[in-house]
């Protein structure tokens, strides 16, 4: 790990501003995304994970510029993607890519899945000729798992282990370095499940692809990750090599969110104390004081209300920002 | 059989056999048939299931194979084009599937009551929650309704949801996910039914959230010792909260069983498919998850023979033409003409 990571993210802030509800009172902010750091070395994976609502989305899109940061820094091969202005992007696009939740809704329903795929090839003029691109449009959909036959198509024809399939040769048409999923397989059956996550394995080692693989199911995340970050009202609360979460967590807000995975042994699951957390997650427009878990932790002391705590290094690669871990 | 379960006891698990006595329901030789464009579409095909007093059955398979079908069959509430052709649902020895549309009005939500996976589009969005608690009530259980709202306002205390006397008057798009799940579930509970059908009743939930809607439902049901049917696709929720599993494929059983024996020692291929296709904590990441391959089948035009000859990678001439049926393997039930186990201990 002494090379330098392929993608750095630094004190990643994004904040939302919600329309004024009253004259009086200042609009109300969403902190969405408030200070993020880590890293993602070349042909890694780095799952992100947490509830709905912890920012996880957010992150994914900040750090490809589909939406623009609050504040912080977003390395890229070096370059500083948060200073760079929309045309100057432009040049960065084609190595960033992202796959999405639901393949239905990022596809045109209008336009067949031969011209979906060539699209990204024509814009960043990848290919000279039409005769080129559909070349490389059937090479992409074999690769895939796809019958190229079917490139005249429009995507209701598919069904969603499929259309996820396009997605996933739309993002990978101009030959990407970095991949930001998110939930990709979050809305399909578990064989299928099984099937886009093995492809995504396979072209990563073939591409030598860098994911950010955003999701909240940890059995998944366990499969696909090399270090796994926790994420719990924007701040992330725990980040370590995969395994050793899983075997030693030590955050509150993680120990409990393994405690509840509902694993496919029935031993482990009769075995499993669940900690079961308190209520919901707390609201990202007014987030408690302190540690933002103190609420809900079951192990909070006054401390915690009080003083935000730090991420620091506990053991050498693993990182979590609790006062009692 | 006298597993020993002595280190949780509060789960109610019964040992896992088919428990003795006569079923709460008897579902025999289901077929639920829709008629579309493309032809017949044989959403439930043959189906026999018994559902004993007291236990969790989980029915597991992948989308479209039956098993919502199979719970709207027991309501009575298929869509339009959807008719149970054949067969019949033996609730407490009566017949569903012959009872007049006013018999199944008392019948359900009083008997047998269901939780839907998406309880925005299960729940009134014009009504409160406190009325549609209580009319349920009202009807079923023949409350006043000063009554009706005192246990309402009890239902969704014991529930969980904070407050609940200002929740009352609330409408259903003022809660999140997990306590919209909270609300359906005080309905379903509400008429205290003997049996509950849960369709996914937490797959757009959040983990922890899963976990607790989870263990309320499962704490629930053993304190007024009701029946449940569970319908999920993941085999990790059978594992952690039912007795028995049945797994479906094309509109049939293929496998049946004690959870222990099913998941630990599956028979079918499929079973051990959709097993395999979820990773486990034994599994080193980035090993390639063991998967189903395909697509599962037009249930307008199946196959011949095994249905699910055409994914399954043992299949042989004979899967090809005959249809396995049923058969007796340990304490379990699976219908292959290939049965080996994957995992033997």
């Amino acid at each position: 790990m002494d090379e330098q990571p392929l993608l750095s993210v630094r004190e990643l802030v994004k904040h939302f501003r919600m329309p004024r509800r009253s004259l009086l009172r200042p609009a109300d902010v969403v902190r969405a995304v408030d200070g993020v750091s880590f890293d993602i070395w070349r042909g890694k994976t780095l799952g992100l994970v947490g509830e709905s609502g912890c920012g996880k989305t957010t992150t994914g899109r900040t750090i490809l510029q589909l939406m623009r940061a609050t504040s912080g820094s977003v390395h890229f091969g070096g370059t500083d993607l948060c200073q760079l202005s929309d045309k100057e992007l432009r040049g960065f696009r084609n190595g960033m890519q992202i796959i999405f939740q639901d393949p239905y809704a990022s596809l045109d329903p209008r336009m067949t899945i031969g011209k979906a795929i060539a699209e990204p090839l024509m814009i960043h003029k990848l290919c000279q000729t039409r005769d080129e691109a559909s070349e490389r449009v059937q090479a992409l959909m074999e690769r895939v798992g796809l019958n190229p036959y079917f490139n005249n198509r429009y995507p209701h024809e598919f069904s969603g282990g499929q259309r996820q399939r396009i997605g996933i040769a739309r993002a990978l048409a101009v030959d990407p370095d970095f991949v930001v999923l998110d939930e990709p397989v979050s809305s399909l059956d578990v064989s299928i499940q099984a099937q886009i996550l093995n492809l995504l394995q396979d072209l990563q080692d073939e591409m030598e692809l860098t994911y950010l693989f955003i999701a909240h199911d940890l059995r998944v995340v366990r499969h696909i990750s090399d270090r796994i970050a926790v994420m719990y009202l924007g701040l992330i609360v725990e980040l370590a090599q995969g395994l050793e979460i899983y075997d030693a967590p030590l955050h509150p807000y993680t120990q409990a969110l393994l405690s509840a995975v509902p694993w496919t042994d029935p031993r482990l699951a009769r075995k499993h104390q669940r900690i079961i957390l308190e209520g919901e997650v707390s609201s990202a427009v007014n987030p408690p004081s302190g540690c933002r878990f103190h609420p809900r932790c079951p192990i909070a002391e006054e401390r915690c209300q009080v003083e935000s705590p730090e991420l620091r290094e506990v053991q050498p690669g693993h990182w979590v920002a609790c006062h009692l871990a | 059989m006298g597993t020993d379960r002595g280190s949780q006891p509060e789960i109610p698990l019964t040992d896992g056999t088919e428990p003795d006595g006569i079923p709460l329901l008897q579902i025999k030789a289901l077929h639920t048939q829709f008629e579309t464009k493309q032809g017949t579409v044989r959403a439930v095909d043959g189906l026999s299931l018994d559902l004993y007093e007291g236990e969790v059955l989980g029915l597991v398979g992948e989308s479209g194979c039956g098993k919502t079908m199979t719970a709207l069959s027991i309501m009575r509430l298929l869509p339009g084009n959807g008719q149970a052709v054949a067969g019949e649902i033996k609730f407490e020895g009566k017949n569903l599937l012959e009872c007049s549309s006013e018999e199944m009005k008392r019948i359900r939500g009083g008997q047998i009551a269901m939780v839907f996976q998406e309880p925005m589009t299960a729940l009134t969005p014009t009504m409160t929650i406190g009325r549609q608690i209580s009319e349920a009530m009202e009807i079923h259980l023949d409350l006043s309704r000063d009554e009706a709202r005192e246990r309402a306002l009890e239902l969704l205390e014991h529930v969980g949801i904070p407050s609940p006397r200002a929740r009352f008057d609330n409408y259903i798009h003022q809660f999140s996910g997990g306590m919209r799940q909270r609300v359906m579930i005080a309905i379903a509970f509400s008429c205290e039914p003997r049996l509950l059908l849960a369709d996914e009743p937490t797959t757009a939930l959040d983990v922890t959230v899963q976990a607790q809607i989870l263990d309320l439902i499962k704490q629930l049901a053993q304190e007024a010792g009701m029946t449940a049917l569970f319908i999920t696709h993941d085999m990790g929720i059978v594992a952690g909260s039912c007795d028995r599993v049945a797994v479906m494929y094309a509109g049939r059983m293929v496998e049946i069983g004690p959870v222990d024996d099913v998941l630990l020692n599956p028979r079918h291929p499929y079973t051990q498919g959709l097993l395999g296709s979820v990773p486990s904590l034994d599994s080193k990441p980035g090993d390639r998850l063991f998967s189903v391959s395909g697509l599962p089948p037009d249930l307008a035009s199946l196959p011949t023979g095994c249905k699910f000859w055409p994914r399954c990678p043992l299949a042989d001439d004979r899967c090809r033409e005959e249809e396995p049926m049923l058969e007796q393997y340990g304490e379990s039930q699976a219908a292959c003409w290939k049965v080996m186990p994957l995992r033997v201990e």
